[in-house]
């Protein structure tokens, strides 16, 4: 069935040309947690751990549903999540382990552990 | 709320607001990475500070140093990055600059259609529309309507140039001096630089600021 | 970047990143093509994708390969002319492959190319001056 191939071949982000609607002017200030997403990547780039190029394609392999839906530093991290998984860096259940106790951090002592 | 002994000091402290899941994913793989010693405990908080401090200020200084000395300008049009590095604005990424100039006969626009490339060392961080889709699918395909939206008229007889960014080169426009500034000193010109303009969407002007 | 040897000054002079007319005003300033140059050149042998395939000024087409994966070559372009408008120094991987983990690897030349908007969007209702720029790896181009 080649009907489905552009699914394969056509990133979601390849959207140059597309009809699209007017421009919204809007701006945000980055919350603290998006600002370390992006100074992550940076430093994950220096190291060559995730250089730019595979953050890149990790946000395309999200697929066009969670690229839709996740906002954009939304989409980094998901992506570095899974690109550390197919490296063998961490495991699934490791990053969730961690999660949960970074989690119950917050829960025991109200504050946010940040660098 | 309990004295912590980490060995750093909290760059926030006492959020009243429970950290959402993506917050919780990043936190989590940053203090995993560390324990790995993959990164250092420093670093993170080391490039926070490398983002905040670049900010359209300093592309605007970049625009009214090659408006008042030409030899600057001829050498930013040659090598952006080199000549960036000359007023101490370091690079730290792998990105090279190319300096676009509008003139009589040439405006141009930036644009990139597959992510978000943006000249970061020189400008800061992109704003959200940048980022999203109605500009990167149509500032390509339609560029004088986007300009439209944005209140810039550019005439038939001049062309408008896009630049798409796909690789590791990165474009900072350079707006044309607006008439009137014969006698402005260098902050006065920086001071009328925005980052819009240096994307390419709105022109200078005397009215304009930071 | 700059000059490594004597011998080696039309290397040299296409490792500087050269814009529309700059290369050919370097040539004549700076360097003299003497015919013991030209001898010099004849003997070396360049290392695959060392030197550019293309030059300022060429007339390019970007490829209509359809890749699965990670691409930087977007639909819109494919299948495009345009003309070489600078050639991109150092070499540099290819990011189709760099987006998988290679950090080194064999590098070639980027090409930053000039398309018509009007030769893109088949209604394209700005100016007919109006041009596209976009860097294209030298895989994508073949020469026209």
């Amino acid at each position: 069935m080649t009907e489905t191939k552009h699914l394969l071949n056509h990133l979601p982000n390849d959207i140059g040309g597309l009809p699209a609607d007017p421009i919204q002017r809007t701006d945000h200030e980055l919350e603290p947690w998006e600002k370390r997403c992006h100074a992550l990547a940076d430093v994950l780039d220096f190291h060559k751990i995730i250089n730019t190029e595979e953050k890149r394609r990790g946000v395309e392999a999200l697929g066009a549903e969670m690229v839709g839906k996740l906002s954009y530093y939304e989409r980094w991290i998901a992506a570095f999540a899974n690109i550390l998984f197919q490296k063998s860096i961490l495991t699934p259940s490791e990053l969730a382990r961690k999660m949960d106790e970074v989690a119950a951090r917050w829960e025991n002592d109200g504050t946010e552990r940040s660098p | 709320m309990s004295q912590h002994d980490h060995g750093h000091p909290h760059a926030e402290i006492g959020h009243s607001e429970r950290p959402g899941y993506y917050d919780i994913m990043e936190t989590a793989v940053r203090e995993l990475l560390i324990e790995r010693r993959l990164l250092g405990a420093d670093e993170i908080r080391r490039q926070i500070e490398v983002l905040d401090s670049r900010t359209p200020a300093l592309g605007a200084k970049v625009v009214a140093r090659a408006w008042v000395d030409p030899a600057f300008r001829a050498r930013l049009l040659a090598n952006g990055r080199t000549a960036c590095e000359e007023l101490g604005i370091t690079f730290y990424d792998d990105t090279q600059l190319i300096v676009l100039e509008n003139t009589d006969t040439v405006h141009n626009l930036i644009v990139c259609t597959l992510c978000s490339c943006y000249p970061r060392p020189v400008l800061g961080l992109p704003p959200d529309w940048y980022k999203l889709k109605p500009y990167r699918a149509r500032a390509v395909s339609e560029p004088r309507v986007v300009l439209a939206e944005f209140g810039t008229h550019i005439p038939d007889n001049i062309e408008v140039r896009v630049s798409d960014s796909t690789a590791f080169v990165r474009y900072l426009v350079l707006p044309k001096r607006p008439d009137g500034t014969d006698d402005y000193s260098e902050e006065q010109l920086a001071a009328l630089v925005t980052r819009d303009a240096m994307i390419g969407v709105i022109p200078v002007s005397i009215g304009s600021s930071q | 970047m700059g000059c490594r040897n004597g011998g080696d000054a039309r290397a040299t002079f296409l490792a500087i990143v050269s814009f529309k007319g700059e290369r050919d005003a370097i040539l004549k300033a700076r360097f003299e093509v003497s015919s013991q140059i030209e001898k010099q050149i004849r003997e070396i042998v360049t290392a695959t994708g060392e030197v550019p395939s293309f030059g300022v000024g060429d007339r390019v087409r970007v490829m209509t390969r359809s890749p699965v994966g990670h691409y930087r070559v977007p639909t819109y372009l494919r299948g495009r002319t345009g003309v070489v408008d600078a050639v991109i120094e150092p070499v540099a991987m290819d990011n189709e492959e760099e987006a998988y983990g290679r950090n080194a690897g064999s590098r070639r030349h980027y090409y930053r190319i000039a398309v018509p908007m009007t030769s893109i969007w088949p209604d394209y209702a700005g100016s007919p001056r109006d041009d596209l720029r976009i860097e294209v790896f030298e895989t994508w181009l073949e020469r026209i």
